[in-house]
């Protein structure tokens, strides 16, 4: 109903075992306008079976679920709607495991005692395309592409561009995305338009790399 | 259906023989069943041995089939002269010498062997040429070339000690100086005998000769009637010094200048080729055309040719060894032994049809009665056999069992029509026994006029016509009778086929079983001895005894040769006979009682097998009476190859004990030493792996049972038991040393011969092995021992420090968490809880409400940040130079960003993996910390920077402003200052660093963290950290 008002509707689902906090979360939701709220989970193999035909635009998925981890919900989720934004919730800033959100699909995070204003905020800045990275994950990534050589499934290398790695590196040395838009004569938006490019190839090489991983195991040792 | 097996296995195993003797009657299986029906003794008297043959080939590894000579040397082996070479026997296997691997063996073709006084070894050749074998050298001897080269016959030794040749013309020739004398011979065979301590004899052309002293002296006289006949036909050497000939149709011995011994009639109906006697005093004739004579003391002849079994009619050579097997080279045919067996095997003249027979007993009269399986009955009596078949026996022809009632009447148990009774000049089915069909495998006529009758189904009591079933509606459970006896107070025991054993006992059933302490619920055959002892045959579980309620078993185990026990008999000197599925063996019956006792746990068995005469191992059983007992004490047993008849008073033990001999000597698969001889030690060059020691034993009558125990004083604490057909001892290591390599043997009936083989060899070191080296070495040793003494001391010590520290560190570590969650989450908690409170107060007024709640927030906030840092410097996963750098480079850029401060990092995306610990992380980062506070309090900078770089041996962490800097010397007077540098230099001190701080007034500040990171960190590799 608040979606009638505004012409831009945003549809939020919550993925997140501790009830009050939910509750907390969706409540904002509910009453900001251009939000609403479509679906609220308890756990990992729910939203498994029930995100997909809520169809929301950003999902907010706590890290730490009961069961199955959000990570790799995530994983599963994102082939299935990929035009969803994924957004992590964690309590501490974990660099590995915001990292392995993010490969897993993910084009975000936020951390759990954010003010009502920094949670909107954030949820309209990923619905429009945008992508925050710290230096920390931005460091991350960089290492993860110089690694080694991946390719996706039509045999391609997942390279990143010249460009993308400027932006990166940039943002490892710890300057602002406004101030990388100056530096590059480009806009803060393609800024995030790069990073958000850098995030889906981060997506693809950690599939990838899933599936070379277990290709080369022999048969019947996956388990 | 279970209980039905064992049945089944023996039908298949019987039909089996029943196909094979009806496709192929091979002639060795008909040699004993001939012999008997040609002159062979009634079954009711002990004969002559029946003999049987065993054939070697060019498949068993003889060099050539046509074996032309033979002898046994004094060290035990066989030598046999063939048209390919020279070999040498054991028993088990041939070693060939011939002129590819012995050029001085001057031809292949050899014909004649002879080993004088001294041991030397005589080889004669088809060519005229000889050789000699002495102390293990062959040498070709030259003598004066006689201008024809003929093929050598035989070779003797005169009184004098010279080696003569016979050639085939009859031409004697000396080995020493090629002198020769002759007889004339046209045509004819010549032979060759020496009696012992006696002269030469040649036989050629019908005549005789002698040689004196270098010269041929005719013995043939002018008077035919006192006089050595007309023709000599043959000549063979007497035991005891005269002379056999064969003359004028006849065969006697002459000595001393008569006659001194008649055998009657010459048998043979071709030339005589070999003659000899035999240690038992019966004389053997080869001939060239007419195979072999036996001519026994009592004058019995017995014929062996190719239809009893031999390969070849012609005898070529005949040779009788210690163990009294008699040897043949037969034609082209092989090697032939032939043994007189321990056993007869009675056959009917036709075979038993092909049948097999199951089932022997013995009537008053002497008659032997046999069931077989398809050929009904068969009665010997008085040497002849009688075959009951349809028209006058039992209608049935598959007789399981057969037995006589104290009226004489003979019983068949049939399998499929029940039982049948001698009527008049035939057999009916008694009456009330009618409708008594299951297979019957055993009768017994009780003491009391009762039948007793084994069936399938049950055990059946008839009396009078009446007939009692004792089966599974009385209780008892796969009541497949297989055996049947009474004891002294009549009680009936019964063996059954799956169903253990049966008691009845003054009308009451009772069943034991393996529960019970059987070893088999398979019980096949039952003796009762004198003592009351009821003694169990099994199939599969040996033999069990049963006395006072207890139950105790014999089996392989104990050294019963078989587990399938066929049939258990008594003989009068204390032995008990069983046939069983591995032949027919003797065991002392105390032996088998210390052994049911628990006195001992071995018993010693006296097996017949096919070395004793058996054609088949394979005894019937699985019915009644599988044995019985002759009127001369003889026992009979049915096997798969006719009824085999054994006799206790001939059962005795072959106490020869076998030569043993060391034959050669292998090391580093080189043969260091053939056939060693001699006390000196056998020299063994250093250095050599896996040594090989090749013994035999020569014993020929079951070479395969002969069994072997060598040890390697030095080496062997014990005696190893070996393998009968390996004959060879391996040492794959052998360190420097004297060694006395012993084996000693025993035949296939235990005699041990104790002194066996020995063989004294000392294995030489390698320089590294001698004394000197080993002093030089022993004293480096030591050295080298004190020196890692004490090395590992300090390398000890040394860790007990590092060990006591790192415990420490722990320690000064969670102490610190302690107080940092004591300190910083407890304050703020507190506070928290203050502020709800005072906010609570204040309720009334909303702005200080406001004003309170986020203060609350920003605390909990606080707190969160807190945690993290705390939950970061203490998770192990954080141990790595590149985690404490993006940690701090991302805490550095929060902290500036909330304070509008720009902060840039120079950090390289590569870090080397070196793992700093949370104790060291945690100080640089409260140094770090520290810094940061001071730099935004004092410095008024806009821009920061931090930046990392790695050196050889650790890192430097600098933080760098364009703040407005200050005199270094000026700030260590103000105290306040100068103690938060004292600060950060304890801390980077703890972390294993130091800090330095450059500043110049106006242009910025420079503080250095530079930390060493330790050499053993640092070379941790990738793949250890990667495992977080």
């Amino acid at each position: 109903m608040t979606c009638q008002k505004t012409p831009v509707c945003i549809a939020v689902a919550i993925v997140e075992d501790d009830v009050p906090a939910r509750e907390i979360l969706a409540g904002w939701i509910r009453n900001t306008e251009g939000f609403s709220c479509v679906g609220e989970f308890d756990d990992a193999e729910t939203a498994l079976v029930k995100l997909p035909p809520a169809k929301p635009s950003v999902v907010l998925f706590d890290i730490n679920l009961p069961g199955m981890n959000g990570i790799e919900c995530v994983r599963k989720l994102k082939p299935r709607l990929p035009d969803t934004q994924f957004v992590m919730v964690t309590v501490y800033e974990d660099a590995n495991h915001i990292f392995n959100a993010l490969s897993a699909g993910a084009s975000g995070y936020l951390l759990k005692q954010m003010r009502r204003q920094e949670l909107m905020d954030a949820l309209k800045d990923v619905h429009a395309g945008g992508s925050p990275m710290s230096s920390q994950i931005a460091r991350k990534v960089v290492q993860n592409f110089y690694r080694n050589e991946t390719q996706d499934a039509a045999g391609a290398a997942v390279e990143l561009s010249p460009r993308e790695r400027e932006v990166l590196e940039l943002l490892a040395r710890g300057y602002l995305y406004k101030e990388i838009a100056e530096m590059l004569k480009i806009s803060v938006q393609t800024v995030n338009t790069y990073i958000r490019r850098i995030y889906e190839k981060l997506h693809v090489r950690s599939r990838a790399q899933a599936v070379a991983k277990y290709a080369h195991l022999p048969m019947g040792a996956t388990h | 259906m279970f209980t039905q097996r064992p049945e089944r296995q023996i039908l298949a195993i019987q039909s089996f023989w029943r196909r094979w003797l009806g496709a192929a009657i091979r002639p060795a299986a008909l040699v004993p069943g001939a012999l008997l029906l040609l002159g062979g003794p009634a079954a009711g008297a002990a004969g002559t041995p029946d003999y049987f043959p065993r054939v070697w080939r060019t498949e068993n590894g003889l060099p050539d089939n046509a074996v032309t000579a033979m002898v046994q040397t004094h060290d035990g082996y066989l030598w046999l002269a063939t048209y390919g070479g020279l070999a040498r026997f054991d028993g088990v296997s041939f070693t060939g010498f011939n002129t590819a691997n012995t050029p001085e063996l001057q031809s292949d073709r050899t014909t004649c062997l002879f080993e004088d006084a001294d041991g030397a070894l005589w080889i004669g050749h088809e060519r005229g040429d000889l050789t000699c074998l002495r102390h293990g050298q062959f040498t070709a001897r030259e003598f004066h070339e006689t201008g024809n080269r003929r093929k050598i016959s035989f070779i003797g030794s005169d009184g004098e000690g010279d080696v003569w040749m016979l050639d085939e013309e009859g031409t004697l020739v000396r080995a020493r100086d090629g002198a020769t004398c002759a007889l004339p011979n046209q045509d004819g065979v010549v032979l060759m005998a020496q009696p012992p301590r006696g002269q030469l004899w040649v036989a050629s052309a019908g005549r005789l000769a002698s040689l004196e002293h270098g010269r041929l002296v005719s013995r043939m006289g002018t008077n035919a009637a006192t006089d050595i006949g007309n023709y000599i036909q043959g000549i063979g050497a007497g035991r005891d010094g005269g002379l056999w000939i064969v003359s004028d149709g006849r065969v006697r011995k002459r000595s001393g200048g008569a006659w001194v011994e008649d055998r009657g009639r010459n048998p043979c109906n071709s030339s005589i080729s070999r003659m000899i006697e035999t240690t038992g005093g019966t004389l053997a004739l080869g001939t060239v055309d007419d195979g072999l004579y036996l001519i026994f003391p009592n004058r019995e002849v017995r014929h062996f040719s190719q239809t009893e079994g031999l390969p070849h009619n012609w005898i070529r050579c005949l040779m009788e060894d210690r163990e009294g097997t008699l040897w043949i080279g037969a034609g082209s045919g092989g090697l032939v032994a032939l043994r007189p067996g321990k056993v007869q095997t009675l056959f009917p003249p036709d075979h038993w049809q092909g049948r097999v027979p199951l089932s022997v007993t013995t009537a008053r009269d002497g008659a032997l009665w046999v069931g077989t399986e398809g050929a009904g009955l068969y009665r010997f009596q008085d040497g002849q056999w009688t075959n009951f078949d349809r028209t006058s026996g039992p209608v049935n022809l598959y007789v399981w069992s057969v037995s006589q009632d104290d009226q004489g009447r003979l019983w068949a148990g049939t399998w499929g029509s029940g039982a049948f009774r001698q009527q008049g000049a035939g057999f009916v089915v008694p009456p009330g026994l009618e409708k008594i069909t299951t297979p019957m495998a055993a009768v017994l006529h009780g003491a009391d006029g009762v039948t007793w009758m084994g069936t399938a189904t049950g055990l059946l009591r008839y009396d009078q016509g009446g007939v009692k079933r004792y089966g599974e509606n009385e209780g008892l459970s796969v009541p497949d009778v297989r055996a049947i006896v009474e004891d002294r107070d009549g009680t009936i025991w019964f063996g059954m086929l799956g169903g253990g054993l049966g008691r009845l006992h003054a009308g009451g059933l009772k069943q034991f079983r393996q529960a019970d302490g059987l070893t088999s619920d398979y019980v096949q055959s039952l003796h009762l001895d004198a003592g009351g002892a009821l003694w169990i045959g099994t199939y599969g579980g040996g033999v069990n005894r049963f006395q006072n309620g207890r139950f105790a078993s014999i089996t392989s185990r104990e050294g019963l040769p078989n587990n399938f026990i066929c049939d258990i008999e008594e003989d009068d000197r204390g032995y008990f006979w069983m046939s069983s599925h591995g032949g027919i063996f003797r065991v002392s019956k105390t032996a088998l009682e210390d052994c049911a006792n628990g006195q001992t746990n071995r018993v010693h068995c006296l097996l017949y097998g096919e070395g004793e005469g058996l054609a088949s191992l394979e005894c019937s059983g699985g019915l009644q009476p599988a044995a019985c007992k002759l009127a001369d004490g003889r026992i009979g047993f049915p096997t798969a190859r006719g009824v085999v008849l054994v006799d206790p008073a001939n059962a005795e033990a072959n106490h020869l004990a076998p030569p043993v001999v060391i034959e050669s000597v292998i090391a580093g698969g080189r043969t260091l030493v053939q056939n060693p001889a001699g006390p000196s030690p056998l020299k063994i060059p250093p250095g050599l792996q896996r040594f090989e020691f090749h013994y035999t034993g020569l014993s020929f009558i079951a070479p395969e049972k002969i069994r072997f125990q060598y040890r390697l004083e030095g080496w062997d604490r014990d005696w190893v038991d070996a393998a009968s057909k390996v004959r060879v001892a391996e040492y794959s290591y052998l360190p420097p040393g004297d060694y006395q390599f012993h084996v000693r043997a025993c035949n296939s009936d235990g005699a041990w011969n104790e002194t066996g083989a020995t063989l004294a060899l000392s294995v030489l070191p390698l320089f590294w092995q001698t004394w000197w080296f080993h002093a030089l070495a022993t004293l480096g040793g030591v050295a080298l021992v004190a020196g890692t003494v004490w090395f590992i001391f300090r390398r000890r010590m040394r860790l007990k420090l590092e060990r006591i520290e790192r415990q420490q560190a722990l320690e000064r570590e969670r102490t610190r968490i302690a107080k940092d969650i004591h300190d910083h989450l407890g304050a703020n908690l507190t506070r928290i809880s203050l502020l709800s409170q005072a906010a609570h107060g204040e309720l009334g007024n909303p702005a200080q409400v406001a004003a309170q709640l986020d203060c609350i927030y920003d605390t909990s906030r606080e707190l969160t940040r807190s945690m993290d840092e705390i939950v970061w410097a203490v998770n192990p996963q954080h141990d790595t130079l590149d985690s404490l750098a993006s940690y701090l480079g991302n805490f550095a850029q929060e902290y500036f960003i909330s304070l509008h401060l720009r902060c840039r990092l120079d950090v390289p995306l590569h870090l080397p993996p070196w793992p700093i610990s949370a104790e060291t992380r945690h100080n640089i980062f409260l140094a770090f910390k520290e810094t940061l506070h001071n730099l935004v309090k004092h410095s008024g900078a806009d821009e920061v920077t931090v930046s990392l770089v790695t050196e050889a041996a650790g890192f430097q962490l600098t933080v760098r402003d364009n703040g407005r800097g200050f005199d270094p010397a000026q700030t260590a007077a103000r105290p306040g200052r100068g103690n938060g540098l004292t600060n950060l230099r304890q801390r980077l001190e703890k972390a294993g660093g130091r800090c330095e701080i450059h500043s110049v007034p106006g242009a910025g500040t420079e503080v250095k963290f530079t930390v060493r990171v330790p050499e053993r960190a640092r070379g941790v590799s990738i793949n250890q950290m990667t495992r977080h």
